[in-house]
This record gives structure tokens, sequence and C-alpha cells, in this order.
């Protein structure tokens, strides 16, 4: 054999046990997914990785380690998005090692080889970590996105009265993009009311209070007056015993007590229809008034 | 907005007006100094019993204001200048 270039030696080698070593590492692979993956799945990623890995040990052309290193965050993206651990994903390349060492354990005069086929492993392995937690982060960042997408929406309750329900924890960057809609809302639909609802909101601490007082002032700013609704007992103790003061703005226990107060603020009222009223003058009621009512709010 | 003020000030003094309304559709950027002028211009407003309504602000403006920590007291706001004549309307007839 060649002694000048132990890469060599060590791909020679590798080429030689193919079938082994891939058996082997499918086996151990396979193993360490519990099932999650159908053998001939593996070993057909496998054997494309090893083929590069071989390639890459071998030292014979440049691209080779860099098609390994887009193979394995290829296959590392895809164990993240699947929902595989960590040492799932890892275990993939390290169990490499374990299966080519089975077979040099016999040769002592492989150990130099064994050693630096090794270290290429270990690299390989945590390049696999480092592509696994990048996906990782981009799915999480893309499901943050979707979140804030879908908890802000600002809906018209009335003609001038627009209302926030929040749900879900807020942080500082909801609080803006909720501030933001709101306002933006309220500029294009020329409301004068806006009513924040919280009952979704889970805790409120000093923290949460400053977001929405600072929501409420720049409502004012444009000329809004905003109603915080859906206060919960928990939430109630909770800001009492924190110390936060609403000064000046209007809060309500529910939504309909906050809508009422909008109505009123807006000079509205809501009135019994006048099909009702007459059936309950039928059934012997007090009719309350005679008048032309029907069932819409008049100013 | 020094000049503003003065003219201002003439202004109230030679018509008697009771109510001042500012549109600030068209600023887009503010910092503290401009908010702090227009409390001022309100401030002087109310020595000549006039009333200082603010419309049109952009919610751009309205965060940074808030951001600023600037609440604009003494200065009423409204959405646009039509809110902005109702206000000074309701509060002459009240």
């Amino acid at each position: 054999m060649d002694g000048s270039a132990p890469g060599t030696r060590m791909a020679d080698y590798l080429r030689e046990h193919q079938d082994k070593v891939i058996g082997r590492w499918t086996e151990l692979v396979v193993a360490g997914v519990r099932g999650r993956i159908t053998a001939d799945e593996v070993r057909r990623e496998l054997t494309d990785l090893f083929s590069l890995v071989v390639r890459v040990v071998s030292q014979a052309d440049d691209h080779a380690a860099g098609e390994l290193r887009a193979a394995l965050d290829e296959l590392s993206r895809g164990r993240a998005r699947d929902g595989f651990t960590p040492r799932e994903t890892a275990l993939g390349v390290f169990t490499l090692k374990e299966a080519v060492y089975e077979l040099v354990a016999d040769a002592a005069d492989m150990v130099p080889e064994f050693l630096a086929f090794s270290q290429l492993v270990d690299d390989l392995g945590l390049r696999t970590f480092e592509a696994y937690s990048a996906a990782r982060e981009e799915i999480i960042a893309d499901q943050a996105t979707a979140m804030l997408e879908l908890s802000t929406p600002v809906v018209r309750l009335w003609d001038g009265i627009i209302a926030v329900p929040l749900i879900g924890t807020l942080d500082s960057a909801r609080t803006q993009l909720v501030m933001e809609k709101l306002l933006d809302e309220l500029v294009a639909t020329g409301a004068g009311h806006a009513v924040i609802d919280i009952t979704g909101v889970p805790t409120v601490d000093t923290e949460v209070a400053q977001h929405l007082l600072k929501t409420v002032s720049a409502a004012r700013l444009l000329g809004a007056e905003c109603t915080i609704s859906g206060i919960r007992p928990q939430v109630a103790q909770t800001i009492v015993s924190l110390g936060i003061e609403f000064g000046d703005i209007a809060t309500k226990a529910n939504l309909a007590d906050a809508l009422a107060l909008a109505l009123r603020q807006a000079g509205l009222k809501v009135v019994p229809a006048l099909w009702s009223k007459c059936r309950s003058s039928r059934s012997g009621r007090r009719c309350s008034s005679p008048s032309r009512s029907t069932c819409r709010t008049r100013p | 907005m020094i000049r503003l003020q003065e003219d201002l000030a003439d202004e109230l003094a030679a018509t008697g007006a009771h109510g001042v309304i500012i549109d600030i559709t068209g600023v887009e950027i503010v910092d503290s100094y401009i908010g702090r002028m227009l409390s001022t211009i309100g401030s002087i407003s109310r020595l000549f019993d006039a009333e200082t309504v603010i419309v049109g602000m952009r919610p751009a403006v309205a965060i940074t204001l808030t951001e600023l920590g600037l609440s604009l007291s003494g200065v009423r706001t409204a959405l646009n200048a039509e809110k902005g004549l109702e206000i000074l309307n309701g509060k002459s007839r009240a």
C-alpha cells in the first residue's frame, strides 16, 4: 500500500469495504431514529454521503468538500423540519465513526489514518449541528412572523368604534405592531373610539401595562378615545398589587361594557326594536316609549 | 416655530378668536422641541381664552411623541379638521 498519502490509503480502505460500512452505518442510524424513517431511505441518504466522504478523504478533487457540506446542510435542515432531535441528527454523522472503527479495530496499522478520519467526522458532526440549529431558528422566526400577523386584527365594532382583541403574551415587538395597526386603522376609518380588549392576555406585568399606556396615549394624540376592556379578576389583582395606575383611562370588565361606553360617548343609544316592544306590551308589561324606534342606534 | 408662535399670538390678540386648529397632516417627523412647542402654543392660546386642537397627526408622529414621553397636555387632538371644528363648536356652545 502507498504509505506517503494516508488519505488515499483510508479512501481505498473505505471504498473496499463500502457495503459493509454503509450497512453498519445504516443499522446504527436506524436504531437511533427509532423507525421514523425507513432503512431504505436512510441507506439511500447515507450512500450519497458516503461517496462524498470518500471523495473528501481521498483529497482527489477540490469540490468534494463543498458538496459534502451542502449535502449535510440539506440533510440536517430536513431533519430539523421533520422534528428530529439534535441528538438524532448528529448521531447520523457520528455513527459513521463507529461503523468504520469496528472494521479498523482489527487492522492496527490503520490507527493514524483512522485518527484523521475521526477528526473529519467530528467536523462534519459539528457542521450538522450548526445547520440543524440554523434551520430551527429559521422555523422559529417564520412562526413568530406568522403569529404576529395572525394575532393583531383590528375589527370595526360600530361606525366610528374599532376594537383590538389582544391574545397571547404582549412583548415590545408585538405592542409596537399593535400600536401601529391601531393608529393606522384610526386614521383610515376616522374612528373616534378604540377598545383594546385584553381578555386573551394571560398576564399583565408592569412592562405590558407600560405598553398599553403608551398605545392609549398615542391614540389620544390622534384624537381618539381609548378604553381597555376584558380585565380578568386575576389580572385586576396583579395590576393593583403591582401598583400600576391606569390614570384617567377608562377600563371595563368586558367588551360589551366598553362598547356601551363608546356608544354613549359617541352620543349613540341602543334601543329595543319596535316589534319587541309591541310583544312586551301585549304580554302585559309596560311599553316604555310609543315612538318610531327601530333596531338601530340613533343620535 | 417661533414665527408661528408670534404670528398666532398677534392674530389671537387682533381677532379675539376662541379656537385654534393646527393641522399637522404634512408633518412627518417630530422631535421633542416641536412637541414642546405645540404644548407652548396651547398654553399661549389659553391665555387668550382660546382652545387649541391639533388635527391630522400621523400614526408615526404619535408613536414618536409617545416614545419621547410627550402627551401634549393642555392641547386637544382630533383625527381631522372636521372633528377639530366639532370639538371647538361643542365647547363654544357649552
